[in-house]
């Protein structure tokens, strides 16, 4: 991509998502998610996570406030034993790609993840999405695993994850808490 | 509203009945278009897209189905009395819906039969239409014969007024009917082992008039419509249909069948050795394009169909395979005497070990299923499922030591034999898991070094135990012959011929494990891998990460971190030093000998001789490996010593060929070029 036809990005704004915008957000943010998802996500999974973790969600809007990045996680005990963050969405608008924006959101998830003191990040993402691939990988992401025909459109993933401190990989269930995390791990994935 | 989104409700004035009359009148060549679409959508069913989005959008397929009916003679395009005039040519395809949902149904019933997963396998959702599935399948094959006959019979009588097309065409119907029954009779039930093997070679033949004459068919696209999916019950919004070609169909299609054909081979195994099914199995999930749910079902519905004895059965025969071939333990007449009646008498050994044995292969049963199990699901699956079985081998294992001590007790065998054979099982899974990573691309090019040191590891302790049963199998040997008794004698020869093939292939993963490795290393400190950042990541954590199915095992343990980052640290030091140190050449020559034995050996002595052909061919590419990591070692030796890294960087092109794109998927050679 040439600098000629990308637009500056000195004059971004990167701002954590509140409940309280919700109104002045929510459709943009649906906009720019459902824009390159073959199956659009209903308004009640775009709820599900920012309404409960709102902080984990963080926007990029150009000099005219408008939304040009998003990223979309969240942060819960997982039926493993680990306290799990998962990134559920990102997405940036096309002509702004390859500027390091999504790097950005994806750091700004990480540190309030880390800061609310997650074991580790996961998330999965198509085998064939170069971008995507290249970017939490060049941050530290390792695939854990292959998982065939994920998507509805029958594509196939890859997990990625992130450790964040030592021993997460030796955590062990703890019985009150199995299934639910992973219930709706699997809704959203 | 978005219709992307909202596309579950209707546009203002839309309806949400089709317009199209399902009783007019049809052309033979729509018939024949009708048909060769239906198998487009059949077959991208088959790859594990949902009825709905297939088969189900078919409006004649849709009016058999519902409203429901019960008996066969209700399921028509039309309810109630039959319309006056109604084509017989409808009545043609009538039969040809009815046997494909018929042929629907017991592919359902085939795949649910064993583990699958919904969805990533296949899609068994009927949104409560029932497949005809209690309709007894040789009445649908009564009415595809009488369909193929009608058509004969109107082809006899009228020679002089048909047309030379339609006559064409009349044929390219029979064809359609003809390769529907053969379809339905390979999916039936009740085949007789002995007919199975033929049945999929039936659908084969098949197929190529099929082919030739799906030019003459005119689609029509108004008898299909997406519309459908809104009255089917289901929870998600309407989704587009799945449209293969009717050329990636076919392909798709005969590849089907020859892997149903294939899969039943395992039938030739004609001796219950689990090692025998193991490389058959194994074989048979490696082949490219990957088998479809349906054909991995037609092997599992036959290998894994056992009871718990079944299995418990199999671990016996597996045990006799290595540690106990023609081994008093195992005697049958052990397992056929009855508990003294008094607790005073003294008890019969030959009971007591078969009590042992009993105990042992009960426990270890689940296991061993989950084992077999997760190698008949798709790789990615495979992969996943030993990841999450490998704990439990070791909890057995450890549970095992107790019961070779009380064996020992009773009988001069090799020490541990019980433990040694789940420690074998379990380090060959490890392996596995290391191995399906290199194939589905988990590791990154800058954790291969890493892994291949780490595999390298975990193939010579095997190596190392497998050694120790065959050393135990020549001392018995020897005793055995000086003894006289020619005929265990001779078991144990052969057993020794295979502990010996595991044993090459144990040897020759480490040492290519051990070149790749070293390869690798060379490569870091020439700086042709790219090294990623990883600003949010420590090394440490990467490690705990990527050892995390096996961080527990007690054996083997995990080297400590430490070990690792000494192993993979980037290189420092003269080249001369650095390419003495990680000797690349010392191990291609060793990994090489080592695989040429097992060609030595053959397929027979490796229990693959059913699967000789895919045997030899896994091997050579094996070899191959070994060849071209040679190859790429050299290519970057001779490298002036006073090239700085900039140079050396200009010298080369390094690319780390893809799955697929490898002589094996199992060692990701680089391919390295001198500009
Ligand atoms: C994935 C996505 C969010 C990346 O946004 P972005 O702002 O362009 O990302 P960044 O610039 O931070 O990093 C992307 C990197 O991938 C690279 N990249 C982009 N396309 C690539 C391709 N086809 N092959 C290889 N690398 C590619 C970029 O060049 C950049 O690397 P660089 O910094 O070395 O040049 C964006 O492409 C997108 O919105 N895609 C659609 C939605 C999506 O796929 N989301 C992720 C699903 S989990």
């Amino acid at each position: 991509m040439t600098e000629s036809n990308s637009p500056a990005t000195d004059n971004l704004r990167y701002l954590q998502y509140d409940i309280s915008k919700e109104e002045e957000y929510l459709p943009s943010i649906r906009a720019l998610i459902g824009k390159d998802l073959s199956e659009p996500y209903s308004i009640y999974v775009y709820r599900y996570f920012l309404n409960q973790w709102g902080d984990l969600c963080f926007m990029t809007l150009d000099p005219s406030s408008v939304l040009i990045g998003v990223i979309v996680s969240k942060l819960e005990p997982h039926r493993s034993g680990t306290f799990r963050g998962y990134i559920a969405m990102l997405a940036v608008v096309d002509k702004y790609r390859g500027q390091g924006i999504a790097t950005k959101l994806v750091r700004m998830a990480i540190d309030a993840m880390k800061e609310r003191n997650a074991d580790e990040i996961v998330l999965e993402t198509e085998t064939d999405n170069a971008a995507s691939l290249k970017l939490y990988e060049r941050l530290g992401f390792l695939r854990s695993k292959k998982l065939h025909r994920y998507y509805l459109n029958g594509n196939t993933a890859y997990r990625l994850i992130l450790y964040l401190k030592p021993g997460t990989g030796l955590k062990r269930p703890e019985r009150d808490e199995a299934g639910m995390a992973a219930v709706t791990d699997e809704m959203y994935g | 509203m978005d219709p992307k989104m909202d596309s579950g409700f209707l546009k203002p004035g839309e309806t949400l009945d089709d317009n199209y009359d399902v009783s007019r009148a049809l052309l033979p060549e729509e018939v024949v278009g009708i048909m060769d679409q239906l198998l487009c959508y059949e077959v991208a069913w088959h790859h594990g897209y949902p009825l709905s989005q297939t088969l189900f959008t078919s409006i004649y397929i849709d009016r058999l189905l519902w409203p429901p009916s019960d008996c066969l003679s209700d399921a028509q395009f039309y309810r109630g009395i039959r319309p006056m005039g109604l084509h017989p040519l409808l009545d043609v395809l009538r039969s040809y819906c009815i046997a494909l949902i018929k042929c629907c149904d017991l592919t359902i019933e085939k795949v649910t039969s064993r583990d699958y997963y919904e969805e990533e396998d296949f899609s068994t959702h009927t949104y409560n239409r029932s497949l005809l599935h209690t309709v007894p399948h040789d009445k649908v094959l009564e009415l595809l014969r009488s369909s193929i006959e009608w058509l004969s019979n109107s082809r006899n009588r009228r020679p002089s007024e048909v047309h030379r097309t339609s006559r064409e065409l009349e044929e390219a119907l029979i064809n359609r009917l003809t390769f529907r029954e053969r379809m339905l009779l390979a999916v039936a039930p009740e085949q007789e082992i002995l007919d199975l093997a033929a049945v999929w070679p039936a659908v084969s033949a098949a197929l190529p008039p099929l082919e030739a004459t799906h030019s003459l068919g005119r689609p029509v696209p108004d008898s299909f419509s997406e519309k459908i999916q809104r009255r089917l019950a289901s929870t998600v919004p309407p989704r587009p249909t799945v449209d293969f070609t009717f050329a990636a169909a076919y392909t798709k299609l005969v590849q089907l069948c020859k892997d149903c054909e294939d899969a039943l081979r395992v039938l030739e195994i004609t001796t219950e050795s689990p090692q025998e099914h193991l490389s058959f199995i194994w074989m048979f999930s490696s082949r490219k394009p990957a088998p479809l749910a349906y054909a991995r079902s037609c092997l599992s519905s036959v290998f894994l169909a056992r009871t718990t004895e079944g299995f418990e059965q199999l671990i016996q025969t597996d045990l006799s395979e290595f540690v106990f071939p023609a081994d008093p333990v195992l005697d049958p007449v052990n397992f056929t005497l009855e508990a003294a009646q008094s607790s005073f008498a003294p008890q019969d050994k030959r009971l007591a070990m078969a009590t042992i044995i009993n105990e042992f292969t009960g426990r270890a049963a689940p296991q061993y299923f989950d084992m077999w199990n997760s190698l008949c699901q798709n790789r990615c699956r495979t992969r996943r499922m030993i990841c999450n079985n490998i704990p439990f081998i070791d909890d057995l294992q450890f549970a095992t030591e107790q019961l070779d001590d009380e064996l020992h007790d009773l009988t001069h065998t090799m020490r541990y034999p019980l433990s040694t054979w789940v420690y074998h099982m379990k380090l060959r899974m490890v392996e596995w898991v290391v191995q399906l990573g290199f194939e589905q691309e988990v590791y990154l090019p800058d954790e291969l070094a890493g892994m291949y040191w780490w595999l390298s590891q975990v193939a010579s302790l095997r190596a190392s135990v497998i050694e120790q049963v065959y050393n135990h199998l020549s001392r018995r040997h020897e005793i055995l012959s000086n003894g006289g008794e020619i005929e265990k004698a001779e078991t144990i020869r052969t057993t020794q011929a295979f502990v010996k093939a595991l044993m090459y292939e144990a040897t020759g993963t480490g040492a290519l494990a051990d070149a790749m490795y070293a390869l690798y290393m060379r490569l870091h400190y020439l700086q042709l891998v790219p090294i990623l950042s990883r600003p949010y990541s420590e090394s440490s954590l990467r490690y705990e990460l990527r050892m995390k199915p096996f961080l527990r095992l007690n054996p083997p343990q995990i080297p400590t971190f430490e070990a690792f980052e000494e192993a993979t640290r980037m290189p420092s030091g003269s080249q001369d030093d650095v390419f003495a140190k990680y000797d690349v050449e010392g191990s291609v020559k060793e990994a090489k000998e080592a695989w040429a034995a097992l060609k030595r050996l053959g397929a027979r002595a490796a229990k693959s001789e059913v699967v000789q052909a895919a045997w030899e061919k896994n091997l050579a590419s094996t070899i191959q490996s070994c060849i071209a990591c040679g190859i790429a070692a050299s290519t970057i030796s001779n490298i002036p010593k006073d090239a700085g890294t900039g140079r050396v960087k200009e010298m080369f092109q390094v690319e780390i060929p893809g799955e697929g794109k490898r002589y094996h998927d199992w060692w990701v050679v680089p391919k390295i070029k001198r500009n």
